[in-house]
C-alpha cells in the first residue's frame, strides 16, 4: 500500500446546522405534493374551473403571469443547504431557462416552468426537503428573518428555531388557508433589525425580560403596497412559548374582522388603522385570553428544544485567532480584494470566521438573478469552505454565513471566476426591484431596466463608496413588491395615459428606525429618471457635512427642499 | 319548504338525500321539523317555542352573525348550518372551532354554500360534519379526489408536535 493519502474534498460531507425533515415533514411534503398533482390533474381534465383551481395553484406557489406560468419556491427564512441549493441549479437546468430569480421574500422563483411539470419540480423540491407551500396565495407566507442570524454578534437569540416553529404550525393551517389577504410574518433576533419586521403582518422582536427569560414584542399591522403603514406593538413581552398561541388569536381576529369587501382595503394594516390600535388590541387579548393555552406552550417548550438542536453550530474549528496573517496580508497585497473585504465582509461572532455576502446585483444585470452555474459555484463553496450553509437576504443577495478568515481570498477569487465578486454590498447599485413589466401582469412600468440603467451610471465603484450607504428601491407599481416606500430613495413605476412615469420618494427606511419615505414631486419619464436620481445623488454630496453624514441623515436635516430646487427648478 | 334536488349531504363517509328543510323566515312552522331558520327568526317571537317545542330546529348563520346569540338555544339545536358565500371566504372556519372548541356545541356542524372537496380536510378539521355539495360537475370532482394528507401541523386534532412528543415519551420511558 501506498503512504499516499487522497485528501478527501473538505466539507463534502458536512452536515450544515440548519433544520432537516424527520418523518413527519417528509410524509407532510410527499402528500402535498401528490395532493397537488391531482389538483393539477383535475384541472387539465376540466374537474376544477381556473376560478377554483387559482386559489389551490397560489397556495402551492404557482402564478400565471405575463408569459407564462411561475413558481415562487419557498426557502424558510432564508436558509439553504448546499444540496439543497445544487438542486435548484438542477431543476433551472432541467425545467426552465438555466436561471433562477432570488425574491425579497428570500424565496426563489422560476420564470417558466410548463404547468404539467409542476408536481415533477415539487417531487424534486421534496427529495430535499424543500417545497413551495404558501409562496402566495391569502394564507400564511413563508416566514422571513435576519439573514445573518445565528452569526451576528449583535444577536440576541437565533430567530430560526421559532421561526422553523412557525413554518410548522402555519403549513396548511386548517382554519387561516382562506384569510382576507396574504400574510406575512417577519421575525429579528437583533435590535439591530436586518428583517424590516416593522413591514409586516406580524412583526416580532426577540427580547429578554429583566429575569432573562426569551420573549416576543409582538407587532402588527405593517405593509407596504398601496396604503403603506408601519406595523404597532400589539405586547410589548410576550413569553417566547406563548408565541403559536397568540400568533393564532391574532390571527383569528384578522380572519373574522379583517375585511373582505374590497382586496385593497383587506390586509390586516386597514383592521388595525381602522379599529384604532387600542380596540385591536382588545380584541386580540380577549380572545387570548378566552383559549387555553397552557398545553400548547408546554408542547412548544418541548417542540423548540428539538428543533434548536438542529441550530447548534457544527464544525467550527475551535480556538482560532481574531486575525489570520494570510488574509491580513492579502487585504495589503490586493487592492480589489481589500475593497470587496470592506464593502461585503461582515464581523462573524465566531473568533477567525467571517460572513460572506454574495451580491447578485453585478452593474447591468438582473437583480437578484443567478444561473444555474453560479447556484452550483456558491453550493460547492458552501460545502468546501462554509460548513455547507447558505442564506438568502431579503434584498436579493446570498451569504455565506461561516467562511474561515484563511479561507476568504479563495473563496472570493473562486466567486470572481463565477460572476459573484461584485464588491457593492449596501451601495448604490445594490438595488432591490420587483420583476416589472418584464415578467409581471400587475406591473404598470417596467422595474429592471430602470435598476440596470441607475447600476450603469454609477458603474465607477469610487463613486459609490465616496457616496457610501445608499439604499434604492424601485416597484413597478403600486403593489410595492420592491419596497420602494422603505428605500433611501425609492422609484414607484406608474402608468401616465399610457406612459410610465416614475414616482421618487426620499426618507424610506426599513430598519431598526423604520421609516415611510415621502413623495418628492411630480413624476419623471423613463428616460429621465437616472438623471433624476443622479441629480438626487450630487445634491446630497454637495451638502453633506463631510461622509460622516449618511444620505439618510443629510436628507433628516436638511429636508426635501434642496433636492426639489435642484430637481424642478429648471423645468 | 322543499327539498334542494340539485344537491346532496355528505356525512358519515357517505352521500344522502338531505333530510332537513330550510325554514323561510315567513313560513309556517312544521310541528317535528326537521327545519333550518335564520338566526333572526331563532331570536325573534318564535323563539320561545323553539325553545320548548318538540320540534326538530337548526340554525343557519350568516357569517357576521354574533355567535354569542346562540347561548340560549344551544342544547336544543341538532344542527348548526355555516355558509360559504364563497370558497374563499374562510371566515367558517374560525365560526367553526368557536363553536366546536369554545362553546360546547356537538350537534351536526353543516357547511353550506360553496362548498368544494379541496376545503373538505380542512373544513372536517375545524369541527365540520355535515357538507352539501351541489351535483354536477362539483359532486364528480368529490368523487373523483382523494387524496387526503394524514399530516397535520395544528390542533384540533392530533398534531406532529403532539405525536413527536408521544415518541420523545416513549424514549423516556425506554
Amino acid at each position: 500500500m501506498s503512504a499516499t493519502v487522497l485528501e478527501a474534498p473538505v466539507g463534502a460531507s458536512v452536515t450544515p446546522a440548519t433544520y432537516c425533515y424527520d418523518a413527519f415533514d417528509k410524509q407532510f411534503v410527499a402528500e402535498r405534493t401528490a395532493q397537488f398533482r391531482d389538483q393539477v390533474e383535475r384541472r387539465l381534465a376540466g374537474l376544477l374551473t381556473e376560478e377554483q383551481f387559482k386559489p389551490l395553484r397560489l397556495m402551492n406557489g404557482v402564478y400565471l403571469q405575463l408569459h407564462a406560468y411561475m413558481l415562487r419556491v419557498a426557502i424558510p427564512y432564508g436558509t439553504l443547504s448546499a444540496v439543497q441549493l445544487r438542486r435548484l441549479a438542477d431543476i433551472a437546468e432541467r425545467f426552465d431557462k438555466g436561471y433562477g430569480h432570488f425574491t425579497t421574500r428570500q424565496n426563489l422563483q422560476f420564470n417558466w416552468p410548463r404547468l404539467v411539470e409542476i408536481p415533477d419540480i415539487l417531487e424534486q423540491l421534496a427529495e430535499v426537503e424543500m417545497h413551495a407551500i404558501q409562496t402566495s396565495g391569502n394564507c400564511i407566507r413563508n416566514v422571513t428573518t435576519d439573514q445573518w442570524a445565528g452569526v451576528a454578534a449583535d444577536e440576541i437569540m437565533d430567530p430560526r428555531p421559532w421561526c422553523e416553529l412557525l413554518r410548522q404550525w402555519s403549513s396548511l393551517h386548517p382554519e387561516f388557508s382562506f384569510l382576507p389577504r396574504k400574510f406575512k410574518i417577519a421575525v429579528t433576533g437583533s435590535p439591530v433589525d436586518r428583517a424590516a419586521v416593522a413591514t409586516h403582518d406580524i412583526g416580532l422582536r426577540m427580547k429578554r425580560d429583566g429575569e432573562g427569560r426569551p420573549g416576543f414584542e409582538v407587532l402588527a399591522g405593517g405593509g407596504l403596497g398601496r396604503t403603506p403603514i408601519l406595523a404597532r406593538t400589539v405586547r410589548a413581552f410576550l413569553p417566547a412559548d406563548e408565541l403559536l398561541a397568540y400568533v393564532g388569536a391574532i390571527l383569528r381576529v384578522y380572519n373574522r374582522f379583517g375585511r373582505r369587501d374590497n382586496k385593497f382595503k383587506a390586509r390586516i394594516k386597514i383592521l388595525v388603522h381602522e379599529q384604532g390600535i387600542e380596540a385591536f388590541r382588545a380584541a386580540v387579548e380577549a380572545e387570548y385570553a378566552a383559549g387555553e393555552h397552557a398545553a400548547e406552550a408546554a408542547l412548544t417548550r418541548a417542540e423548540l428544544a428539538r428543533i434548536q438542536a438542529h441550530f447548534q453550530p457544527i464544525g467550527y474549528e475551535d480556538d482560532l485567532p481574531e486575525r489570520d496573517p494570510g488574509f491580513d496580508r492579502a487585504v495589503f497585497e490586493d487592492e480589489v480584494f481589500a475593497g470587496w473585504v470592506r464593502g461585503n465582509l461582515v464581523r462573524h461572532k465566531v473568533p477567525g470566521y467571517a460572513i460572506v455576502n454574495i451580491s447578485l446585483k453585478p452593474v447591468g444585470g438582473i437583480p437578484g438573478d443567478a444561473t444555474a452555474a453560479q447556484m452550483r459555484t456558491v453550493a460547492d463553496l458552501a460545502e468546501r469552505h462554509g460548513l455547507g450553509e447558505i442564506r438568502v437576504t431579503h434584498e436579493q443577495n446570498l451569504v455565506l454565513p461561516h467562511v474561515r478568515l484563511r479561507d476568504v481570498h479563495a473563496v472570493w477569487e473562486a466567486l470572481g471566476e463565477a460572476g459573484l465578486a461584485t464588491p457593492n454590498l449596501g451601495l448604490i447599485s445594490d438595488i432591490i426591484a420587483c420583476p416589472g413589466m418584464d415578467y409581471c401582469a400587475l406591473a404598470t412600468a417596467r422595474s429592471i431596466p430602470v435598476a440596470q440603467a441607475v447600476a450603469r451610471r454609477f458603474a465607477d465603484l469610487d463613486r459609490q463608496r465616496q457616496i457610501g450607504d445608499l439604499k434604492i428601491k424601485i416597484s413597478g407599481c403600486i403593489n410595492a413588491c420592491g419596497h420602494h416606500h422603505v428605500g433611501h430613495i425609492g422609484i414607484l413605476g406608474l402608468e401616465k395615459k399610457g406612459v410610465e412615469s416614475y414616482q421618487i420618494t426620499l426618507g424610506g427606511d426599513a430598519g431598526a428606525d423604520a421609516a415611510i419615505g415621502k413623495i418628492l414631486g411630480p413624476g419623471f419619464a423613463y428616460d429621465e429618471i437616472t438623471d433624476a436620481v443622479e441629480t438626487i445623488v450630487d445634491t446630497y454630496l454637495q451638502g453633506r457635512n463631510g461622509p460622516g453624514e449618511t444620505f439618510l441623515a443629510f436628507h433628516a436635516r436638511v429636508g426635501a427642499a434642496p433636492f426639489k430646487e435642484a430637481l424642478y427648478a429648471a423645468r | 319548504m322543499q327539498h334542494d334536488e340539485n344537491r346532496l349531504v355528505f356525512q358519515d363517509g357517505q352521500f344522502t338525500d338531505d333530510v332537513w328543510v330550510d325554514l323561510p323566515d315567513d313560513g309556517p312552522i312544521p310541528v317535528e321539523g326537521p327545519a333550518i331558520v335564520t338566526l333572526v327568526r331563532l331570536a325573534g317571537d318564535d323563539g320561545e317555542y323553539f325553545l320548548h317545542g318538540g320540534c326538530r330546529i337548526g340554525v343557519r348563520l350568516r357569517p357576521e352573525d354574533r355567535l354569542g346569540d346562540l347561548v340560549p338555544w344551544m342544547a336544543r339545536l341538532e344542527l348548526i348550518a355555516l355558509n360559504f358565500e364563497k370558497f374563499t371566504d374562510g371566515r367558517p372556519y374560525s365560526a367553526a372551532r368557536l363553536l366546536r372548541e369554545r362553546m360546547g356545541y356537538r350537534g351536526r356542524l353543516r357547511a353550506t354554500g360553496e362548498v368544494l372537496v379541496d376545503q373538505y380536510a380542512a373544513m372536517r378539521r375545524c369541527g365540520f360534519d355535515s357538507f352539501v355539495v351541489a351535483k354536477g360537475r362539483a359532486l364528480r370532482s368529490w368523487q373523483a379526489a382523494r387524496i387526503e394528507m394524514s399530516v397535520r401541523y395544528q390542533a384540533p386534532q392530533e398534531s406532529v408536535l403532539e405525536r413527536r412528543h408521544a415518541r420523545r415519551a416513549v424514549l423516556e420511558v425506554a
